[in-house]
This record gives structure tokens, sequence and C-alpha cells, in this order.
């Protein structure tokens, strides 16, 4: 019982979690519609509107981008140092990355856009993974 | 640096989230400060002392202190 009460979230974590997904809520649906839309062919994203449909998604990126700022100005001090700890690793990560991706290509091996992808998909999991090692001894 | 957070908060009877409902902080931060892994920053640490109605320098002192005190 002292336990659970020991333990239970703050009152300002339970407003930041709300706020946090009252941000990020409205890109993620746009993001999952956007991809039913190209994976289905509609309204011609598989067609003369392929560009359209394609840049379309930097609407929800950005608004992802815009979420993540909001949250870490919203974070005590605490949790954004360890926020921008996580960030830096990520970036690193990268930017490495994206180096190497340059430098293979250079030396025309492997699949360029395949290669990018898994990157900033593999950096965003970095990120993810720091932050909880770096924040995991004091839950 | 070390702190007497823990100290003061279990006299009260406050848990982690109490105090940290009470700073507006997480209770990720009232544990990492009360373990000595973060040190707060000036103004949190007025904010500590305030509800605790203590002075900071009664509330923070150097790791090497601690022997002396």
């Amino acid at each position: 019982m002292e336990k659970s009460k020991e333990r239970r979230t703050s009152r300002s974590d339970e407003a930041r979690a709300r706020a946090q997904l009252l941000d990020w809520l409205p890109a993620v649906i746009v993001l999952v519609l956007l991809s039913l839309v190209v994976e289905f062919g509609l309204f011609g994203s598989d067609g003369s509107w392929d560009l359209f449909w394609s840049l379309l998604n930097l609407a929800p990126v950005l608004w992802i981008v815009r979420a993540v700022v909001r949250g870490l100005r919203r974070a005590d001090e605490y949790q954004a140092r360890r926020q921008l700890e996580a960030m830096a690793i990520g970036f690193g990560v990268q930017t490495t990355a994206l180096f190497t991706i340059g430098q293979l290509q250079a030396a025309e091996v492997g699949n360029l856009r395949q290669l990018v992808q898994i990157s900033f998909i593999g950096s965003i999991l970095v990120w993810i993974a720091v932050l909880w090692l770096k924040t995991v001894r004091v839950r | 640096m070390k702190n007497r957070l823990r100290e003061l908060r279990a006299a009260r009877r406050w848990s982690q989230a109490d105090l940290a409902d009470r700073l507006d902080v997480s209770r990720q931060t009232v544990y990492a400060i009360e373990n000595g892994r973060y040190d707060p920053s000036l103004p949190l640490a007025f904010k500590i002392a305030a509800v605790f109605g203590e002075r900071i320098e009664d509330l923070f002192f150097p790791a090497e202190e601690e022997a002396e005190v």
C-alpha cells in the first residue's frame, strides 16, 4: 500500500502526460490516414498526385517536431536534461549513420533509400532506448 | 552533493509523489535528487527550501562535508 502510494505519478506528471497525448494524437492520426491513402492508392496517390501525397507527410512530421519541442519545454529540469542527452545521442547516431550511408553510396554499395529509412528509424529507437536507460533507475 | 530531502520528507510522512506535487516536478526528479543522481538548479533548490521551511545550506551540502556533520 505504502509502496504504491510512494510510486504514484505526481500531478504535474499526469498533466504533462495528458498534454503530450493531445500534442501527438493529431499527427499520429494524420500519419495513419496518409499511410492508408498511399497504401490503397486512393485520391490519385499512385498516379499524377503521388508527389503531393508524399509531401503531405511533412505536415504531421512538422507537427511531431512541434510536439517534441513543446514536450521538452513542459518537462521539469531533470526530465528535460535526460531528454536532451538522449536526443544528442540519437542525433549522433543519425549523423554517423548518414555519413556511413554516404560513403557506401559513393562506393556503390547498398540501397540509399532503404538505408536512410533504417538509419532514421534506428536513431529514433536509440533516442527512446537511451531515455529509458537513463531514467530506469529512478522509476 | 548530499541532501536531507529523504529525512525531512519522511518526518512529514510525505511520499515522493506528495513532495513532487508540492514542487511541481515529476516523482522521478524527487527520487533522483534524494539519491544524489541529480543536483537541482538554484530556483528548484530555493523551492525545496521553501517547501520544507529550511535554508538551502541546511538542506544541501557537499559530499565531503557529510563525514563532519
